[in-house]
């Protein structure tokens, strides 16, 4: 997903567009880590909030790969199964690693 | 009967001779006979073991026939039963209906009751058979229901994978046409698009017809302005007929209730179809859509649509074919103009599902009248649409159209709001009209005129009233165009302080109305041409959103689509501050973003909260990433009135603004 996708897809200026996914990022990886700290610890009502609001922001700036791998994170850790969860919190940092490139936070 | 060595007959009959007799015979043939010398004995004789067949004598003591064959029956009625007689004594007919196997007269010949056996075990025998093909049929039947309904989910998620790769070619063919091409590569995308379209329409049809099949089809009952639906509809078609000399009309009767409860989607869907068809087979003329109401009760009432084209028409014959699937009215049409022949068929279920029907009226050459109607909840919520329009009640409007229905539905819709109308259908004959009003003493407050009329059009009038030497130049002008806002500029130039799109929406014409001669300083102080959009323009700035989002991000791209609208928005990141902010000053806002999932008060909570407060008014639509039917019913049992899924695109959320607000504040 690169950023002028990303414009397109919300129909707003670039500029509005960085600014979202910068913001985006921030709390995205900020969720992600707590995301992947609840699931060691088995914090199931804190898993699914942080995956669910993962999935929600994602949605929106149609960002598929993250709103996806959380959406299933979501369904896993609802049916009890935190402990196959790895492989899909693998896709989601390598997505958002992506997302940090794309903010320009990272070259 | 079952195998004939282990067959157990019961003989009712007083007569010892007889008795003995069919014993005898009946023991030589396999059968093991029990007597009985009366009908209880007998009857009784039944109960104690099970037996295959009863031969009773008709004239017992102490019961008539038929009432002991009905016994018998009541609690064997597998037991097959002989009656025995004098010819005289038996009622042939009445014993068979009885429920009798068969009749043997007395003095029984031996062949005659051997005959009689042989029948019943034929009988039997064909029974057997029919049993076992009824069970083979039953199988077939079972096997070929699975294999239709494994079809079915086959087609559909056939259609399914279809329809997503065409959807994506379509959203990037217009991404393509959104950049700078040469006029063939315009031309080869525009095209690429159009048969997507196609492709997409064909898909869509062939789903809804498996759908239908499998009676998966589900008409829902939600409330929806029928006279909204009717004219996007027409908006719909007007790119259909840009290339052609082709009216579109659109009119709703006064009293088509402005809220309905019923499947707004599926009554789209038929008036698409039925448009859609008109404008495909007319070339020259017009195309109208009215709705009318044709029955109503008090709850209940029965919307009928009629769409009247000017086009090729159909032969009377083939007028009841076109409603089968994959029928059209005839090979050179399909050849001609294309379709798969399911959209009517499509049309006359849905209809149906609706309690109502689809019909048309047609001859080659004379154009067609499709007809459709079905029944609606009456909405216990009334319109805010007033029959009179207190600011413009009573001005005195001329309309120039050449077109006679045009111009009829134009003065009725005016006329019925309380307002005065002269109509013209030549434009030479305008300017005397509007110097007769001035000379009388009573002007015309406005001026709405058609542009493309043959002879004087509307912009040459336009240019000649302001160029006159009188009071004239002061009247407003408002140009009426059955092409899209390309006109606008040609408009604004020629003097013209109004501009609106055929088919005139009603809403849309009393807004202009109120502003352009509503309020007499509102005209002095306009600059542009007023448009639909203009006008749409001015009210939005007047809307207020309260945002109820937790999320930094999805608040922002919310309130960023919002402020591109044109909308003012306030942001709270929870329910209970959505409470509070909209408590504090509920005449603030006019919506409410409430978004479901939320830390301390989440959103159904909110709802729920700001409904038992009494604000009952104010619409709440839920912004949800779960699209399941529980959820939305969670929604609205919390008094939320409608919901976006996620992800919110700007194309959603103002088409919920468009519903909630518009169809409120239009009024």
């Amino acid at each position: 997903m690169t950023l002028t996708e990303i414009t397109r897809y919300l129909n707003l200026d670039e500029a509005e567009c960085l600014e979202i996914v910068q913001l985006f990022v921030a709390i995205g990886t900020e969720d992600l880590k707590i995301l992947k700290d609840a699931i060691e610890k088995g914090d199931q009502r804190l898993a699914l909030q942080k995956g669910h609001a993962l999935k929600g922001s994602a949605l929106n700036l149609g960002i598929r790969c993250i709103a996806d791998n959380a959406e299933k994170i979501e369904r896993l850790v609802r049916s009890d199964r935190t402990g196959d969860c790895s492989e899909a919190l693998q896709q989601l940092s390598d997505a958002m690693e992506h997302m940090t490139i794309v903010a320009g936070v990272k070259p | 009967m079952n195998d004939r060595t282990t067959k157990r007959v019961l003989i009712i009959d007083p007569d010892m001779t007889t008795l003995s007799d069919l014993e005898r015979h009946l023991r030589r043939n396999g059968w093991m006979p029990r007597r009985a010398i009366d009908a209880s004995t007998g009857l009784s004789s039944l109960n104690r073991e099970k037996t295959e067949l009863v031969i009773c004598e008709a004239e017992l003591p102490d019961c008539d026939p038929i009432a002991l064959i009905g016994r018998i029956k009541e609690a064997n009625p597998d037991t097959d039963i002989i009656v025995t007689g004098r010819l005289e004594a038996l009622d042939l007919p009445e014993l068979l209906d009885a429920g009798a196997a068969d009749v043997v007269f007395k003095p029984i010949a031996p062949h005659e009751l051997a005959r009689s056996l042989l029948r019943l075990e034929h009988n039997q025998q064909r029974l057997k058979r029919l049993i076992q093909n009824n069970r083979d049929l039953k199988q077939a039947l079972d096997r070929a229901n699975a294999t239709y309904e494994t079809r079915n989910v086959f087609l559909a998620e056939l259609i399914h994978e279809i329809r997503a790769p065409v959807s994506g070619v379509i959203g990037f063919t217009e991404m393509i046409l959104d950049t700078r091409l040469d006029d063939n590569q315009l031309e080869h995308a525009r095209a690429i698009k159009m048969s997507g379209e196609s492709l997409l329409s064909v898909a869509d049809n062939l789903l809804d017809f498996t759908r239908i099949e499998a009676g998966e089809l589900d008409i829902e009952a939600i409330e929806f302005d029928p006279e909204l639906i009717a004219y996007d509809v027409c908006e719909l078609m007007r790119p259909r007929v840009r290339e052609k000399p082709v009216e579109i009309l659109c009119h709703i009767a006064d009293n088509v209730p402005s809220l309905l409860v019923g499947d707004p989607l599926r009554f789209r869907q038929v008036l698409t179809n039925l448009m859609q068809n008109a404008t495909k087979f007319t070339d020259a003329g017009e195309v109208e859509l009215s709705l009318q109401v044709a029955e109503e009760s008090n709850e209940k009432v029965c919307i009928h649509a009629i769409v009247r084209d000017t086009g090729i028409g159909i032969v009377p014959e083939k007028l009841s074919e076109i409603f089968q699937p994959f029928q059209q009215a005839g090979q050179s049409t399909l050849r001609k103009y294309g379709g798969t022949g399911l959209g009517l068929s499509i049309c006359k279920k849905i209809s149906s599902l609706m309690n109502g029907d689809v019909w048309a009226e047609s001859n080659t050459n004379q154009g067609s009248t499709f007809h459709f109607t079905a029944w609606f909840g009456i909405s216990p919520r009334k319109s805010s649409s007033p029959n009179t329009r207190g600011a413009i009640a009573g001005k005195r409007i001329l309309i120039i159209d050449d077109n006679r229905a045009s111009l009829d539905i134009l003065s009725h819709l005016l006329t019925s709001a309380g307002l005065q109308t002269v109509t013209l259908r030549n434009p030479e004959d305008a300017f005397s009209a509007l110097r007769e009003g001035l000379s009388a003493g009573e002007p015309f407050d406005a001026c709405l005129t058609d542009i493309q009329m043959p002879g004087i059009t509307g912009i040459d009038l336009a240019h000649r009233i302001r160029a006159s030497e009188s009071q004239l130049p002061q009247i407003p002008l408002i140009a009426l165009s059955s092409r899209t806002n390309r006109d606008a500029k040609r408009c604004e130039e020629a003097g013209f302080n109004g501009f609106l799109s055929k088919p005139i929406r009603r809403k849309k014409l009393f807004q202009m109305l109120d502003q352009l001669i509503g309020n007499p300083v509102h005209i002095k102080e306009q600059k542009n041409i007023a448009t639909q959009y203009s006008v749409r323009e001015d009210q939005k700035h007047s809307v207020r959103i309260l945002l109820a989002e937790d999320n930094p991000v999805n608040q922002r791209i919310t309130e960023l689509m919002l402020s591109k609208g044109g909308y003012r928005t306030e942001t709270v990141s929870n329910g209970r501050q959505a409470v509070a902010v909209y408590s504090a000053s509920p005449e603030n806002y006019d919506l409410i973003f409430m978004d479901v999932q939320m830390p301390e008060t989440d959103g159904l909570e909110a709802a729920r909260m700001l409904r038992n407060r009494g604000y009952s008014q104010v619409p709440i639509i839920a912004l949800t990433a779960y699209a399941g039917e529980s959820d939305r019913e969670k929604c609205f049992a919390a008094g939320m009135n409608d919901f976006i899924t996620k992800p919110i695109t700007r194309e959603k959320v103002y088409e919920k603004l468009e519903e909630w607000i518009f169809s409120e504040v239009g009024e």
